[in-house]
């Protein structure tokens, strides 16, 4: 199932950060990882991925690194710093606030009571 | 952007002609390519022809005047605003003080219209160097050094020695701090080599210091080199073992102190007596120092203090502090202090945000160029040190301290602008060989000397 794309935009940087915090990856290695893991729900194009990378890694959320991979190619590796793991939380926080408010209106059985801290 | 396919660069240059900072284009361009690569191999495996999946490839990148705006955004060069308030504040207040006093005796009425001069052109060089691309001074690290020495040297031979050595080594020497900072950085990986050699440059500025003479010069350069080469080595730039790195610096360098007490101890014994008993010699060398002193010590809180015996020599110079502290109060003096103070936080902010080396050791060459003169300066103006001849950076009347200090603060700046558009490209790229190694039976010994150094 294709979703659309306004869904996706506010989550992508936090679907970032979590790609991030699980080992060090570089970009095309996140788009493939994230369709993976969604199972072909989300692709995310480069022209969306890398301005949201470039901006994490000047705010001090990510860190860049280039390193030698599989196939000989220097490959430009981003790794997520202690501010970008605060980031993280802060946006899942507020994430899982905003689907189970999202699902209390459409079928009234979620929660939100675990999350009165956001 | 040097791309094997006709439409991967086209794609590259659309994307880089809407990004308006030229420095991140290779970076960028470098990671879209190795995307669109592996895009292109996803392809390949999954039974496309290599055209068809190049072209599939470029296609999922989306479109790439959009991808480029985008980029644009977050790749806009950075301007530090309160270094930029606070050296304005400093600059305007210096003028203020230079109008205030201009034409009040004979030898002051030239101050002002002297002040506006030289700003303008202390702003000027600051401009040039801050929208100049400093990265590209990285590339001849050896020719930058030598021709500042060769520089100095003729002014040397070709100007007459005037009492009290040749004033002009102070401002060579905040160029050198810099300059040192590229020969350090074009030494990274050499080793033990790498140490000597940044020394024997040291040497060789110190050499100028000492025929000059200027023991305030020599001083600076000494402070700021052993503060770059000391963190060059505790960041491992010179790829050896710290402790011995910290030997060859400091071994050589405590012996031939040990031997200048020795020989000069006399001349240093005087200068102790003067911090200990100020009375010693009141009439030679011990007189400026009580003449401050005092000052200091009768200023106010707030108000003047100057009476008929009040004499500061040199005040809109070398003593302009004590000056401000006896002519305004304490509160004056202190604020002009804690306006340094921020100032100097703010620059060393800026370089514990360098991630690349050049721009590290650049950066904190010219902080601690800046730095020292100031602390200097404002321990020699309360004295809490014997005085010196000093400048007050941005303050100070004086148009070759102020077109220098500028040119330190904008290489600083030019540093901050890009800090974020410049990362480590060297991990892969670097230089790595070291200065000796054994292959096939061959022994190779490799300075580095020869090859210029690019970023990038």
């Amino acid at each position: 199932m294709k979703i659309d794309k306004s869904l996706m935009a506010g989550s992508t940087t936090m679907l970032i950060l979590k790609l991030l915090d699980t080992e060090d990856m570089y970009g095309y290695q996140m788009i493939e990882e994230l369709e993976r893991r969604s199972q072909n729900v989300f692709t995310l194009k480069a022209g969306t991925l890398y301005p949201i990378l470039h901006s994490l890694e000047q705010g001090g959320m990510v860190e860049s690194y280039d390193r030698l991979s599989e196939g000989k190619r220097t490959r430009k590796y981003y790794s997520i710093t202690n501010k970008g793991k605060k980031l993280f939380k802060e946006k899942q926080a507020e994430w899982d606030c905003y689907t189970t408010s999202v699902n209390q209106v459409l079928g009234g059985f979620g929660l939100c009571n675990h999350l009165t801290s956001m | 952007m040097q791309s094997s396919n006709k439409h991967v660069e086209e794609f590259l240059q659309s994307v880089c002609n809407e990004i308006k900072c030229k420095s991140v284009h290779k970076s960028v361009a470098r990671e879209l390519e190795n995307h669109i690569e592996d895009q292109k191999t996803e392809y390949v495996n999954k039974g496309f022809d290599e055209e068809t999946a190049l072209k599939k490839a470029i296609k999922e990148m989306g479109n790439p005047a959009s991808v480029g705006r985008e980029l644009d955004k977050t790749h806009r060069p950075k301007t530090e605003w309160s270094i930029l308030a606070i050296t304005s504040v400093l600059v305007i207040l210096s003028g203020t003080i230079q109008f205030l006093f201009s034409g009040t005796s004979q030898d002051t009425s030239y101050m002002f219209s002297h002040f506006l001069l030289y700003s303008l052109i202390g702003i000027a060089a600051f401009l040039i160097v801050y929208f100049f691309d400093y990265t590209l001074f990285s590339t001849y690290p050896k020719l930058i050094y030598t021709g500042i020495f060769i520089m100095t040297l003729l002014v040397f031979v070709f100007s007459n020695k005037p009492y009290g050595g040749f004033i002009y080594m102070y401002y060579a020497v905040l160029l050198f701090i810099p300059a040192f900072a590229g020969i350090v950085y074009s030494l990274k990986d050499k080793g033990y080599l790498g140490i000597v050699i940044s020394g024997l440059f040291y040497l060789s500025g110190a050499f100028l210091c000492l025929i000059s003479p200027s023991v305030i010069s020599l001083l600076l350069l000494t402070i700021s080199a052993f503060t770059i080469i000391t963190t060059s080595i505790a960041k491992g730039f010179f790829k050896v073992n710290k402790k011995i790195g910290f030997a060859i610096v400091y071994v050589p360098t405590l012996l031939s102190f040990i031997i200048l007490i020795i020989k000069a101890h006399e001349y240093i014994s005087k200068i102790f007596m003067i911090y200990l008993y100020p009375g010693f010699d009141p009439k030679g060398a011990g007189y400026l120092y009580l003449m401050l002193r005092n000052t200091v010590s009768q200023a106010r809180l707030i108000g003047s203090s100057l009476n008929e015996n009040t004499i500061i020599p040199l005040w809109n110079t070398d003593f302009t502090l004590t000056y401000i502290i006896a002519r305004w109060g304490y509160v004056a003096g202190i604020a002009i202090t804690a306006l340094m103070a921020i100032l100097i936080v703010r620059m060393f902010i800026i370089v514990s945000k360098q991630k690349n080396s050049y721009s590290f050791l650049l950066s904190l060459s010219s902080t601690i160029a800046i730095t020292a003169q100031i602390v200097l300066y404002v321990l020699s103006n309360i004295s809490i040190i014997a005085p010196i001849q000093i400048t007050l950076p941005f303050f100070s009347f004086g148009a070759y301290s102020f077109i220098t200090n500028m040119i330190l603060l904008g290489l600083l700046l030019s540093v901050y602008r890009r800090s974020h558009l410049i990362s480590d490209r060297f991990k892969g790229t670097q230089h790595k060989k070291p200065v000796l190694s054994f292959e096939n039976g061959k022994l190779t010994i490799d300075f580095g000397l020869l090859k210029p150094k690019k970023l990038q």
